[in-house]
């Protein structure tokens, strides 16, 4: 199972790696054939991608996570950003343009992207674990964000309420004085739920008896 | 440091929620650019639907970083979306103009919050990583472990 998976990476970083050379120097690989869009939505959004150079930006991803993954280096990182790439590739391909056969490459291209994540799963437990801890964060009750700003019956003590208060004034007075507009007001509207959490939490630490 | 990464988060969640949220219920005039190609790139987008996916990701990226539900794997989700904010904001607008800010502003906040979280990402870059499917009726540890939390 693994020489598969290896053959499949392989594979997908070839298809990446040659895609992108084809893109930035076309004429090496002029016998290829050139992908073209016949609905009017997807040529206008390629061609706004390539005259604004992030069609280069994500052919640029294709290459260097490409390499990558031809030469085992990193490849759970490489697999992780050719998926947003190739996601919005079949997005383009499945509902804009329709086209059968780009269609059908840029699903296979997906699903071969994510059986290789598949397969590096254990790589990836830091990111779908939840309850994951911030640097200089601990486990304990106001040692964490979501003890002081998530969950109003966290336990946090008094001097950690005072410290979250502190930057939850700073984050408020931010969009207060900083931001403007309309843009400040709906800051200053999203940070009335830590607001409101923070609060039930201090009084909650105030009225608390000390056992 | 945890100071810190705690105002980095209200601000960016701050921010992100009210921005994706502009897309379905209408806050605040979207800003659609003021040069011929960012304006181009904004519309090509919007017709075509693709901006509603950006939308959605960055209003569930910043009601994760909010309420802390998979934060390193939203943080990641809404990497390229940050990404493209930038190179919206500065390259196609110009990089001495207001809107290099926030795209200054959101791209920093996205990348210091996933420095934060770090340790998350370390086995993601590790060199000797080997691929292995599970074998059909047995769950790889990590989904064991995950099945097991509460």
């Amino acid at each position: 199972m693994t020489r598969a998976l290896d053959a499949l990476r392989l594979l997908l970083g070839a298809v990446m790696v040659v895609t992108a050379v084809q893109y930035f120097m076309p004429f090496l690989l002029a016998f290829l054939p050139v992908a073209a869009w016949n609905d009017p939505m997807a040529a206008r959004l390629m061609t706004a991608f390539d005259r604004s150079g992030l069609l280069a930006v994500a052919k640029f991803i294709h290459l260097v996570a490409g390499a990558l993954l031809l030469t085992n280096r990193a490849v759970p990182f490489a697999l992780a950003a050719l998926l947003p790439v190739n996601l919005c590739g079949l997005f383009i391909a499945l509902f804009i343009e329709g086209a059968a056969l780009v269609a059908v490459l840029a699903v296979l291209t997906v699903a071969l992207n994510g059986l290789l994540m598949l397969g590096y799963l254990p790589s990836y437990r830091g990111v779908l674990e939840g309850g994951q801890l911030a640097d200089g964060e601990r486990p304990e009750a106001g040692e964490n964000y979501e003890s002081l700003f998530v969950n109003p019956l966290g336990d946090a003590p008094r001097a950690a309420c005072l410290g979250g208060a502190l930057v939850l004034a700073a984050a408020l007075a931010f969009y207060w004085f900083v931001v403007p507009g309309l843009n400040g007001l709906t800051g200053l509207v999203t940070l009335a739920v830590p607001t409101v959490v923070l609060a039930v939490g201090s009084i909650r630490a105030l009225t608390r008896k000390k056992g | 440091m945890k100071y810190a990464v705690w105002f980095v988060r209200l601000v960016y969640a701050a921010w992100m929620i009210p921005a994706g949220l502009n897309h379905f219920i209408r806050l605040y005039p979207q800003p659609i650019g003021n040069q011929p190609l960012s304006i181009e790139v904004f519309t090509a987008l919007l017709d075509s639907g693709l901006f509603t996916l950006v939308k959605a990701v960055e209003l569930l990226a910043g009601l994760a970083v909010l309420f802390g539900f998979r934060l390193p794997l939203m943080l990641l989700a809404v990497l390229p979306v940050s990404f493209t904010v930038w190179y919206w904001d500065t390259e196609l607008q110009g990089w001495w103009t207001g809107s290099a800010v926030y795209g200054w502003a959101v791209l920093s906040c996205n990348l210091l919050l996933c420095l934060a979280y770090w340790p998350s990402y370390r086995a993601m870059f590790a060199s000797d990583a080997r691929a292995q499917l599970p074998s059909p009726g047995t769950a790889p540890p990590i989904v064991r472990e995950m099945e097991a939390q509460p």
